[in-house]
């Protein structure tokens, strides 16, 4: 337990700082009237609403005690890096190559396996991906860097 | 008789080898999916949708329907025996079906399961096939206003209804209907939020959001749980058989589930999880000895997965009949319609009744093949839950890629999958829920469509919302709902607050 309850004070205080960012950047559309709506009309009502209950979240949670978050830092980190190169690698170096690396990227994220059982995965992987998407459903998808 | 004619027609657009395939498949997939941990029918629905464009339509919506209800057959499995939700909605099947199994009896929850699926889809059917000839008749008469209030009435019941706290499940909603003004307004021209991104002018995709905020977020969160024990158990034909006190004590708990799912199926925005909740809640109220749930108590599973398998059949309903989609895999199927030209709405069953009533016969023959499925099958099922998370989440996360990737051959979603999962996944810290977002972006366009037009006929007069009787009656429900859900959240407070001043007391008494 800890003074204040963070997780909703960040929580609420992220949401407010979004909905004032669409307010203000949505002014760039035109607002237009009730009558007849501008595109800027919908975004900036909500990001005004949006602010409004971020403040309804931080501030209560301000002075009410509550527990701190535990965040998997590592876990994300690798899940949302390996997407990230999968992407960047899908086109250049081809779908099996690129399966593989990234495959083998997300093994890290487990703790509990061990070099060749990550290896064992990422192989398996690569033959079923190939199998069901190549073959199975005939994407449209470079192999390898060759094509 | 009319009804019936339609009915045989429907059937005999199911009854041949093609399409009973694509059923047949459908299900088998979404069983599957369904007993896994950690994917789901949305996930399996959104790989399917790129597959769909080679499959002529009525074949493509039965298959991806099949997916839908055949997971909430499976996903009790792995709630019951690992005390794991295979799927979100069949996370209250843990409460009672987790105990019955450690107790010895995990074949006659399993069983029960399935049979209270079927009965619960079945009467969702009924209902679905009574109704929807009636609404599609009163959605002919319905204009923008009441388009808009029934909207908001389903995104006020998702947000009010959803576990958690209601400024937060509203501001997720809210979120959500920001996020849908991405793209190309239509009505303008003028891109939104775009930041310059090409790829943004369509708007997101609704298959990354659906996929970041679900399947990588969940992903992050579940990678290093400790590994469940009980896999390897083997069910045996004969222990699924339940006692008669069994059969008795979930005969009723069974129609009431039903009954309860069906209704909150067909109400936009609520869907099959708040549905199993609602039902299990209603049965512990009902309960002459409430002590018992949580215990091992059949009813306390039966009535819940009768529940979901029922609202997931109504959910069909605001789909069909008024191209309102009641929840994200709903609009993915709307997603399937659109792109082979079909477009959803009160003249759906009108203009395409070999789709409407095939789709609809091929609910009752999709229920009976799972039946089959899960009863005699089960072992099957059972033994695929011996495969590793180690092993399965890679494949999860590989397939979430390529499965946007092939959506719309385009690398950016992939990146955007990946900035979605890692919101998703601080929203999941922060305790914010995933599903009100959804639904608020699946409805904000539609929602600001409809708004626009009704202020433009009303030149501007807010009050037409209340001159018009049915949104009126829309609206004034919306808002009691909102009005309920703050005096919960005020008594809430008042009784912490009293209980703290009387803990407060006490101490100064010591």
């Amino acid at each position: 337990m800890s003074g204040r309850d963070y997780q909703d004070v960040f929580g609420g205080a992220v949401m407010a700082s979004i909905g004032l960012f669409c307010a203000i950047y949505g002014q760039r559309y035109d607002f237009g009237s009730l009558y007849r709506m501008g595109p800027g009309f919908f975004p900036v009502v909500l990001g005004v609403s949006l602010a409004a209950l971020g403040l309804m979240i931080a501030v209560p949670a301000w002075l009410r005690s509550g527990t701190m978050p535990t965040i998997q830092w590592r876990t994300a980190a690798i899940v949302v890096g390996g997407t990230v190169l999968f992407g960047i690698m899908l086109k250049s170096i081809g779908m099996i190559a690129a399966t593989l690396i990234t495959a083998f990227v997300y093994t890290l994220a487990d703790r509990n396996i061990s070099w060749r059982g990550r290896a064992a995965v990422a192989v398996s992987i690569t033959v079923i991906t190939v199998l069901i998407f190549v073959i199975g459903l005939n994407m449209n998808l470079p192999l390898g860097w060759w094509e | 008789m009319d009804l019936l004619s339609n009915l045989m027609a429907g059937m005999s657009t199911v009854l041949t080898p093609i399409t009973l395939m694509y059923c047949f498949l459908g299900v088998l997939l979404g069983t599957a999916v369904g007993v896994l941990p950690g994917i789901g029918a949305l996930a399996t629905i959104s790989l399917l949708l790129p597959i769909t464009y080679y499959i002529p339509p009525t074949p493509a919506i039965i298959m991806l329907a099949g997916v839908y209800y055949g997971a909430q057959y499976g996903g009790s499995t792995a709630a019951i025996l690992l005390n794991l939700p295979g799927t979100p909605t069949s996370a209250v099947a843990c409460l009672d079906g987790y105990p019955m199994s450690r107790q010895g009896r995990a074949g006659v929850a399993l069983f029960m399961t399935t049979i209270a699926s079927f009965v619960g889809a079945m009467f969702g059917l009924v209902l679905l096939i009574s109704f929807a000839p009636a609404i599609v008749e009163l959605a002919l008469v319905l204009g923008s206003a009441e388009y808009f209030t029934l909207m908001l009435l389903g995104l006020m019941a998702a947000s009010t209804l959803a576990s958690g706290s209601l400024p937060k499940s509203l501001a997720m909603v809210v979120l959500g209907l920001l996020l849908g003004t991405i793209g190309t307004d239509i009505n303008t021209g003028i891109d939104r939020f775009t930041f310059g991104f090409y790829s943004l002018m369509d708007g997101l995709s609704i298959i990354a959001l659906a996929m970041g905020v679900f399947g990588i977020a969940e992903v992050i969160s579940n990678v290093n749980n400790p590994a469940p024990t009980g896999a390897g158990q083997k069910i045996s034909l004969r222990s699924m058989l339940p006692t008669r006190q069994d059969w008795r004590d979930s005969a009723w708990p069974m129609l009431r589930g039903s009954g309860v799912g069906a209704f909150f199926g067909a109400l936009p925005g609520t869907g099959a999880s708040i549905s199993s909740f609602m039902a299990y809640a209603f049965e512990k109220k009902l309960a002459a000895d409430p002590a018992r749930f949580g215990q091992g108590a059949i009813e306390g599973v039966s009535a819940p997965e009768a529940a979901n398998n029922a609202s997931v059949q109504t959910a069909f309903v605001p789909t069909l009949t008024l191209g309102i989609p009641g929840d994200v895999v709903m609009a993915l199927m709307l997603g399937a319609l659109i792109m082979h030209g079909i477009t959803p709405g009160p003249l759906l069953m009108l203009e395409q009744p070999e789709l409407f009533w095939g789709l609809i016969a091929s609910f009752v023959v999709g229920n009976i093949m799972l039946l089959v499925l899960n009863i005699p099958l089960i072992g099957v099922w059972v033994s695929l839950l011996r495969i590793p998370y180690r092993v399965l989440y890679p494949v999860i996360l590989i397939f979430i890629s390529l499965g946007v990737y092939s959506a719309g051959n385009n690398i950016f979603d992939i990146y955007m999958v990946a900035v979605i999962g890692a919101l998703g996944y601080a929203m999941s810290v922060f305790r914010f829920q995933p599903a009100p977002l959804l639904l608020g972006f699946i409805l904000g366009p539609m929602m600001e469509e409809s708004f626009r037009r009704t202020m433009l006929l009303s030149r501007g007069e807010l009050m037409i919302f209340f001159e018009r009787p049915i949104s009126a009656t829309i609206l004034t429900i919306t808002l009691a709902m909102l009005a309920w859900a703050i005096a919960r959240v005020l008594y809430g407070a008042y009784r912490q607050r009293s209980v703290a001043a009387a803990a407060a007391k006490d101490a100064q008494g010591l």
